[in-house]
């Protein structure tokens, strides 16, 4: 009889075990980090520039091949924010798909979330470029730009203002490597103003497997990740 | 002989109830509810795997099917007066339905981490819009802030 009653706690458990749901499922694995530099001379930054090499990102994974901001990604990228994390303006490049997909990104941030506003695929690696977010009157309203070496890639109706700008990497991708490089020319725009110079070396951070720092104010000199560090 | 393959019988029998009847109960607890109408929440149940690639699903919180026309004009204007002038990807298709799928999960969605580093959460939730067999990004962020969360929401 003791055995019987063993038995069934055992089917029970085995039971509960395949029939209840594990949690989720999917490419995320916990594994998010970030190398930035901020610039934090204003209260009303409404643009940055800087000018860097879409290094190409090397061991990603094999996923995320069917779009944007999937799989294992990497971003090398630029806000412009509130200190809290909650509004922002985004550029950047993305690196997924074993290294197969590059492509620019540009949105915006609100209460936290991400809102894109506009995708380009085909990057071309190993090419020095400039990326700006900027605002400027179109003679009716104001907007907010989202520039690539000169050229519009997108742009909203926003007048908001920012407390920082920052350039740096984010990435989804423990195993990946990129060979250091440059974001460097770093400028800012204040209320629709020219751009200028970042001033000293404000913020920064860097996380366990990145590297990068200050090489002048205006470089956060030797980004990279993994191996390439 | 014939008791003991009966009692054999019974305890197979209980132990599969009582593992299913806990199963039920624990999932039913731990899961919060999914907002949506019966057709709809299909709908994002069958594209667990495309959201699956933006990162780690746990559940659909919420389904909506609209009209195309009023889920563009829901991405255009959700955000007004503070964003304005975001032209839908969806524009210019031909008029049908679509769905609204929210995903709670963990996602690789870009993030802005706060000025002193303590927040650069992954986002909790993605919104895919499902358009035939396709499912498009609309957005990624946290439960509870993505609001209007649905074009019916806006209204």
């Amino acid at each position: 009889m003791r055995r019987l009653t063993g038995l069934s706690f055992l089917i029970a458990i085995a039971t509960f075990a395949i029939l209840t749901p594990a949690g989720a499922s999917g490419t995320h694995d916990g594994y998010h980090r970030y190398s930035q530099a901020d610039e934090v001379t204003g209260v009303s930054f409404t643009g940055a520039r800087v000018v860097r090499i879409d290094r190409s990102v090397t061991q990603v994974p094999n996923d995320g091949c069917g779009g944007p901001y999937q799989g294992h990604p990497t971003y090398l990228t630029m806000w412009v924010m509130d200190d809290a994390a909650m509004n922002w303006r985004e550029l950047g490049t993305g690196h997924q798909c074993a290294g197969n997909l590059k492509y620019w990104f540009w949105g915006y941030g609100l209460n936290g979330a991400w809102f894109s506003v506009g995708t380009q695929g085909g990057v071309v690696t190993g090419v020095n470029r400039s990326f700006q977010i900027r605002h400027g009157f179109d003679g009716s309203t104001t907007r907010t730009y989202y520039d690539i070496s000169g050229t519009t890639k997108g742009s909203i109706q926003s007048s908001r203002t920012f407390d920082l700008v920052r350039v740096g990497l984010e990435s989804y991708a423990q195993g990946s490597n990129m060979v250091k490089t440059n974001f460097g020319s770093l400028q800012y725009q204040m209320n629709l103003g020219a751009l200028q110079s970042w001033v000293g070396r404000d913020g920064r951070r860097v996380d366990v497997g990145f590297c990068g720092g200050w090489t002048a104010d205006t470089t956060w000199g030797n980004v990279g990740k993994g191996a390439g560090c | 002989m014939t008791v003991k393959r009966h009692s054999w019988i019974v305890s197979v029998a209980a132990g599969l109830a009582i593992g299913a009847l806990a199963s039920i109960a624990y999932t039913a607890a731990a899961a919060p509810p999914t907002v949506g109408t019966g057709e709809a929440i299909s709908v994002c149940d069958q594209h667990l795997a495309a959201a699956a690639e933006y990162g780690a699903i746990a559940s659909v919180a919420l389904a909506e099917t609209s009209p195309l026309s009023e889920i563009v004009a829901w991405q255009e204007q959700r955000h007004e007066p503070e964003i304005k002038g975001v032209v839908s990807p969806l524009r210019g298709r031909s008029n049908g339905d679509a769905t609204v799928c929210m995903y709670r999960g963990k996602f690789v969605t870009p993030t802005a981490p706060s000025a002193d580093g303590s927040r650069a959460e992954a986002h909790d939730v993605l919104r895919l819009i499902i358009v035939g067999d396709e499912a498009l990004f609309d957005s990624a962020g946290y439960e509870g802030r993505m609001g209007p969360d649905t074009p019916s929401a806006a209204r």
